[in-house]
């Protein structure tokens, strides 16, 4: 077979994208989940302009809509990936296809939302186990930029949009870990370095609020000379003014008390992700109200002393104390299907179900302030659901039907080609 | 320091001159009342097993408790054969590659073992007894690799599984072409597959030129015989070379080679060049296109040890799906599923779960994935990989059937002793927290007056 | 002529015309070859009772009598010993604190281009300790405050390290001074990392028992040729494998740097796979965890006493009390488990970063276990006998060198008062003593000064003062000296050098009161006079 060209993949992938659709589609006879209600066995849910129009027993369908048989099946509302790279990268061992990494510390100013692609491969693959939206993020330095918020299917960004800007991000400073093994000298952490770093930051924080005052002031007396253009600075205001939130990647315990202080001073509305040992303060997170996004749980403790289970335990005594969680998948998109499975192991661990499903639903859409149209199967809200047979928690499932905006969508995806082209092969 | 932490009691461990001996627990052992997936005679429901010895004395229902025998009552919990990872870098000490040659088959894992690797701790969590630790995948002939038992806590070479064959890891496409490491300095040979393949068949002639010149030593040698003629010229021995005796050992058949591979088109070249060097091939490692090559791949009886579903992080791992471990195994080939990483090493129960999913495997076949399937491909399927009377006690057991997504592995024994208990874990660490609440509350204690007279 | 005869350079002018100072000079140089030391306690031997009340005799460098009545030869001169120990001077095992290798620093684009050196690769068995051994007056001094009046010599870097030497530390002439050349083949498991070959440990172990075998290959072939000539190819001369054929012999011994337990057990695979005659240098501190296989390969294990758990080591990896724990209470305990398994170990100064630590960790050795007389054992009799030298070091007997400390309180206590140190026979008297007794310092002088004297060039002097203690080296233009001594107290300073001019040497003392950055004083020649001089702090 002659080797696909990177143009080929992504002609390839964008077969995920649906075709014409009806006004109205009438699911019927399925187990329905909503997740802000209880459970409906033998319930309907019926579908029209990309919303969800009514949810019950018995309902009718109306003139011209496509009925859909869903015995046996479940109904969720789509999954929601709290932070990923969906779009902006194809091949992590390839530069020319990483696109969510940009030199330099500060660069808050610069937004995913344009530079995603559509037709990324991942995003097929990524929504095999229920994805329908997800959080797509810079990285790098310490102002990587702003993330988006986008659902896992159109034609264009504008068509994949729910928020343009969905939050800021703050790479916090983190206290230096212990020596990899084979490490000549064994230095001891200074918790000063820490700090100090904290302390640039906020320095910076200060110059960019100095600015956007003068920039008002001026613009209220044209005796006040205007402050040159920054539009790092300009790209801040809305975080320092709290009406954007930022999302504060952090990880050790220390670390997170440093930034809970960090936020309260800077009066920031803030989302942290990682805590990796956030069980050890979680009361503090609670307190400070902070929602916290948790990274993937393909990894090991923080530290051998926090327990071989440590990532998991984490989840489980976060979610006890009352903090309100989302999961993610994280760096590698082409992982991107794992999500419900992280929700998973935090079961396995002692996370209650019910608390891992709205973790992936209704409170992650919470956490990103779109709770008003996604998260929960009510009318009113967009029609971004799934019919899976089975729980979608679950490796064994298959997500067999799935709408984003109430369109239908075709599933087929990288892997399904392959698969259907290569089982064909003859057996000699 | 608190003693009673867990982690307090894995140092004492390595406190103890002399550790922890290998081998197995004095007394017998029953195992009762457990959900069993033998993996080659079927599941007993609420069944038992007997361990003596270190080996699985007998397996099935109501087993009569020996004089002296030590019970655990497994609750309706599940036993699998200890999961098998031959694909790992875990318990070996420095630099798993050695970047400094092309060709270093001379390298050994077993001169760096390394018992004190946390990794193996973790691994034990996860439910693996046993794994093969290679070399990496710089070299188109890299070094040689070990099977190892999980014995946590023992010496270096107690690790090692007695009796298991011994391996050569290869390795081809962009790891030896060091496509992605570029260091700086002129590029080094070989920056092509062509020049991949092509080195390694110039270290096969070298080292057939090389048992060449012994040979003709031996000879030479034995047709003096004895008795040395005067004025008879002795001949002179090559010199020993380290690297080429490995060379010639594979030539030999003393080595199985697991070959690290991705794309179909090196895969097929390879297997031609060990048919014409009569070279066994044994595995391919990732081998992420093995889909497209069915056919060849049971023709040359060569197996494959996969991921179900790391994909994409370079180019050459582009072209799979995490059908393609499933479509191998209905078709015949030999399927492992392998970690190649520490951390997944701990849920390849949950990896082979996904094969149901993607591909259709049954559960009983996805299960031989992790077990019977690289107990064959390692040569230690007399040993290891189902549960069955006679062979070695290496079990976990897990709270839900193994595949299920909410299970977690609460004991994993090897040679019938018990290694990792999480029950045992999580009773050490709450004592632990517990001890340290009752000294923070000490602390925080007022300080008693000296007198408490009026002032 | 007076005044002209004063100054220092004309002072030097004239020496070098009129040989003014030929002999003079040297006939003191024999006045104290003959030593009785009296009334002492002389600790003959970590292994037999002391003497009371003894008497030592030392002629001519080496120990001709000791005991309870001996008499005192009437030409020697006496050091009353009343409060007084005497012990043998102490021997450390291997060090590399006595040498002074220049720095070199690598091109790492050389090494990426595959250029690279068998020094980039740590592969220097030709390297000499003796070639690089630094004896100077202010670097042996240290030791000799401990007590340690001879050591082996050998960095401990790289895979094949180098030759070490042994030495007496007294003379600084490295030639009078030496005891063994090119005594131990020093090997470590230390790759020097990609895209080195080896670059990986396993490549280290591969590579050493290539090494091993090619000497043994080297040397059959060299000796087939040797025999026979005719007929026969010669082989390349290799000068690696001809250093290292005599180790691979078996007839000297090789050290093995072992970083951790695992490093031990490859050592003893490795010697015992090519016979080789062999230390272990139990760099890690883990040989307690290997006792058995210690035992099983009678090893001789040179001890280290750092005590910093090695990064393999599992105690590590639990987080800083555990492994602050482990350093504090497991690992100091090794000597002690060594000694009470019967496993022969001398103490080494490898991993301390100066004498002083080296007798902390002592000192940690003993109060985690070991007995007092095995420590000095492993400081005297053991190491002798480990460097074949046990006819002539390591207990106070007749007929052996005149290595001796004599200590106001036991040499491995917390203050054991070094007062004079025997090297060879030569008296050296620690003038520790008196750099307490001044005041603790005011100025601090470290830096370069130009020194103004009356006729005399202008001299450079660099200092460098370390609490009460000054070293350094005066730049003329007869050459370069190092100081033989100096100290401050309050802001007088003194220090001291002899310089060579033209063959003849000469004692120079300067003595100053130092402000800021000028100072003023005198200076003495020998016993030839002396002048006034000034000195100035350059800057930068």
């Amino acid at each position: 077979m002659k080797r696909a060209t990177i143009l080929g993949i992504l002609l390839i992938a964008a077969a995920g994208l649906a075709a014409a659709e009806p006004a109205a589609v009438l699911i019927k006879n399925a187990t329905l989940y909503p997740v802000t209600g209880p459970a409906v066995p033998g319930g309907d849910i019926l579908i029209e302009n990309g919303k969800i129009t009514a949810i019950g027993k018995g309902l009718q369908a109306p003139a011209g809509a496509e009925v859909m048989d869903a015995t046996g099946l479940s109904v969720y509302p789509g999954f929601i990936d709290g932070f990923t790279h969906f779009g902006l990268a194809e091949i992590g061992a390839i530069p020319s296809t990483v696109d969510y990494l940009e030199t330099g510390k500060e660069n808050p100013e610069l937004k995913v939302a344009w530079a995603i692609n559509p037709a990324s491969i991942h995003f097929g693959t990524g929504r095999v186990t229920g994805t329908t939206a997800a959080l797509v993020t810079p990285a790098g330095g310490t102002f990587p930029g702003m993330s988006a918020l986008v659902k896992m299917d159109g034609w264009t960004f504008p068509e994949m949009q729910v928020k343009e800007i969905a939050t800021g991000l703050i790479n916090f400073p983190m206290t230096p870990r212990p020596p990899k093994e084979g490490a000549a000298v064994q230095q001891e952490s200074k918790a000063d370095v820490t700090s100090k770093l904290v302390d640039k930051i906020k320095d910076y924080l200060k110059e960019a609020r100095r600015y956007l005052e003068v920039k008002n002031l001026s613009a209220k007396d044209p005796k006040v000379a205007a402050p040159a253009p920054n539009p790092k600075y300009e790209a801040l205001a809305p975080v320092l003014n709290g009406t954007l939130p930022v999302i504060i990647s952090v990880e050790k315990a220390k670390d997170i008390e440093l930034a809970i202080k960090f936020v309260k001073d800077e009066k920031l509305k803030a989302i942290f992700r990682g805590c990796a040992q956030g069980f050890q303060v979680a009361g503090k997170i609670k307190q400070a109200g902070i929602p916290v996004i948790i990274d993937s749980l393909y990894t090991g403790p923080s530290e051998p002393e926090d327990g071989y289970d440590a990532p998991f335990r984490n989840v489980v005594e976060l979610a006890r104390a009352g903090v309100m969680l989302c999961f993610s998948t994280g760096d590698d998109p082409a992982q991107g299907k794992d999500l419900p499975h992280h929700a998973a192991k935090a079961v396995a661990f002692g996370l209650d179900r019910e608390e891992a499903i709205k973790a992936l639903t209704i409170n992650a859409a919470r956490i990103f302030g779109v709770d008003g149209r996604l998260g929960s199967l009510e009318p009113g809200k967009d029609a971004d659901l799934f019919l899976a047979t089975g729980d979608p928690l679950d490796f064994k499932t298959e997500v067999k039907v799935m709408f984003i905006n109430g369109r239908k969508i075709d599933m087929a995806n990288w892997w399904e080609d392959l698969y259907k082209k290569w089982k064909a092969r003859p057996i000699k | 320091m608190n003693k009673r932490s867990i982690t307090g009691i894995l140092a004492g461990l390595f406190v103890i001159a002399g550790a922890v001996s290998a081998g197995a627990a004095d007394k017998p052992l029953l195992l009762k009342n457990g959900n069993i997936l033998t993996i080659s005679g079927g599941t007993i429901q609420g069944g038992d097993i007997l361990i003596r010895d270190g080996k699985i004395a007998a397996v099935g229902q109501s087993l009569a408790l020996p004089a002296g025998a030590e019970t655990i009552d497994l609750q309706g919990q599940w036993v699998m054969p200890g999961i098998i990872d031959s694909h790992s870098h875990i318990a070996a000490e420095g630099d798993l590659n050695e970047m400094g040659d092309l060709m270093t088959p001379e390298v050994d894992i077993k001169d760096v073992l390394n018992p004190e690797d946390i990794n193996i701790w973790y691994a034990l969590t996860g439910g693996v007894t046993s794994v093969h630790t290679m070399h990496g995948s710089a070299n188109p002939i890299g070094g040689r690799g070990i099977v190892l038992k999980l014995r946590w806590g023992v010496k270096s070479e107690e690790l090692i599984f007695a009796g298991a064959p011994l391996t050569v890891k290869w390795a081809l496409g962009e790891n030896p072409k060091r496509s992605n490491m570029q260091g700086p300095g002129p590029a080094h040979y070989p920056q092509s597959r062509m020049g991949v393949e092509a080195s390694i068949r110039n270290e096969f002639e070298l080292a057939r030129d090389y048992m060449r010149r012994w040979d003709e030593y031996n000879n030479k040698t034995k047709e003096l015989g004895p008795a040395k003629k005067p004025g008879a010229v002795l001949p002179f021995p090559p010199r020993k070379d380290f690297r080429l005796e490995v060379v010639a050992d594979i030539l030999r058949g003393k080595y199985l080679i697991r070959c690290h591979a991705y794309q179909a088109e090196e895969m097929l070249s390879i297997m031609r060049l060990c048919r014409e060097y009569g070279v066994k091939l044994v595995c391919f490692e990732h081998g992420l296109e093995g889909y497209r090559i069915t056919n060849e791949l049971v023709a040359n009886g060569v197996a494959n040890s996969t991921f179900v579903d790391f994909w994409a992080y370079k180019w050459e791992a582009l072209q799979t799906m995490p059908h393609s471990a499933a479509l191998m195994a209905k078709r015949g080939v030999l399927v492992a599923l392998s970690s190649d990483n520490a951390e997944r090493m701990r849920r390849l129960f949950n990896d082979a779960a996904k094969t149901v999913r993607f591909g259709g495997l049954s559960e009983l076949e996805a299960l031989k994935t992790i077990t019977i399937n690289p107990a064959k491909i390692l040569g230690i399927d007399k040993w290891v990989g189902t549960i069955e009377a006679g062979k070695d006690a290496d079990l976990a057991v897990f709270n839900r059937h193994p595949l299920d997504p909410f299970t977690v592995c609460e004991k994993t024994l090897v040679d019938g002793k018990v290694y990792f208990d999480r029950a045992k874990v999580l009773d050490d660490r709450k004592k632990a927290e517990d001890e340290k609440k009752k000294k923070e509350t000490e602390a925080k204690k007022p300080k008693e007056k000296s007198n408490g007279g009026e002032v | 002529m007076t005044k002209a005869a004063r100054s220092l350079g004309s002072l030097m002018v004239l020496g070098l015309a009129l040989g003014i100072f030929s002999g003079s000079l040297k006939a003191g140089q024999d006045l104290h070859k003959v030593w009785a030391i009296r009334n002492a306690k002389v600790l003959v031997s970590p292994l037999r009772p002391p003497l009371e009340k003894a008497t030592v005799i030392i002629r001519d460098g080496l120990i001709e009598a000791v005991g309870a009545n001996i008499a005192v030869p009437p030409e020697a001169e006496v050091l009353d010993g009343t409060k007084l120990l005497v012990f043998p001077g102490l021997v450390d095992a291997l060090g590399a604190g006595l040498l002074k290798i220049p720095e070199e620093k690598y091109d790492a684009s050389k090494i990426y281009s595959g250029e690279y050196t068998d020094k980039d690769r740590g592969i220097t068995p030709e390297f000499r300790a003796f070639d690089y051994v630094n004896l100077g007056k202010s670097t042996v001094e240290k030791y000799h405050k401990l007590g340690i009046t001879a050591a082996q010599v050998l960095p401990d870097r790289g895979i094949f390290s180098g030759q070490s030497s042994v030495f007496t530390l007294g003379n600084g002439d490295k030639n009078r001074a030496l005891l063994l050349k090119d005594a131990c083949l020093g090997i470590g498991f230390s790759p020097a990392g990609l895209p080195i070959y080896p670059g990986s440990l396993m490549g280290v172990v591969a590579y050493l028992r290539q090494s091993f075998s090619d000497a043994r290959y080297f040397d059959m072939n060299a000796d087939r040729w040797q025999k026979e000539m005719k007929g026969f190819p010669r082989p390349k001369y290799n000068p690696q494998l001809d250093t290292l054929s005599g180790f691979a012999k078996g007839t000297k011994p090789v050290v093995f740097f072992c970083k951790n337990q695992h490093d031990i057990k490859r050592a003893i695979g490795l010697a015992e796979e090519f016979k080789l005659a062999y230390f272990i240098a139990d760099v890690g501190g883990e040989a307690w965890r290997v006792i058995p296989e210690l035992q099983k390969a009678k090893a001789r294990v040179l001890c280290t006493v750092s005590f910093k758990a090695p990064m393999t080591s599992f105690l590590t990896k639990l987080g800083k009390e555990e492994r602050e724990r482990a350093e504090k209470e497991v690992y100091p305990k090794n000597p002690a488990k060594l000694a009470e398994a019967g496993i022969p170990f001398a103490f080494s100064s490898l991993g301390t970063d100066d004498p002083k630590s080296f007798l902390e960790g002592i000192q940690k050795a003993i109060e985690a276990g070991l007995p007092g007389e095995k420590a000095l054992e492993a400081l005297t009799t053991t190491p002798a006998a480990f460097l074949g030298l046990d006819r002539a070091l390591g207990t106070v007997e007749a007929g052996k060198i005149a290595n001796l400390v004599l200590t106001e309180a036991d040499l491995l206590a917390k203050e054991p008062k070094v007062r004079y140190v025997f090297a060879d026979g030569e008296r050296i008297e620690l003038k520790e003593a008196k750099a307490t007794e001044g005041e603790k310092p005011t100025v601090n002088v470290s830096g370069r000064w130009e020194i103004t004297a009356e006729d005399t060039p202008k001299l450079t002097v660099d200092i460098l003062q370390e609490e009460g203690v000054l070293s350094g080296k005066m730049t003329t233009p007869f050459g370069v000296f190092d100081f033989t001594g100096g100290s401050v107290s309050g802001n007088q300073i003194d220090f001291e050098m002899n310089i060579s001019v033209g063959g003849q040497q000469i004692d120079l003392y300067f003595s100053a009161s130092v402000e800021g950055d000028t100072m003023r004083g005198t200076v003495v020649q020998g016993s030839q006079g002396s002048s006034e001089f000034t000195g100035k702090r350059i800057p930068g």
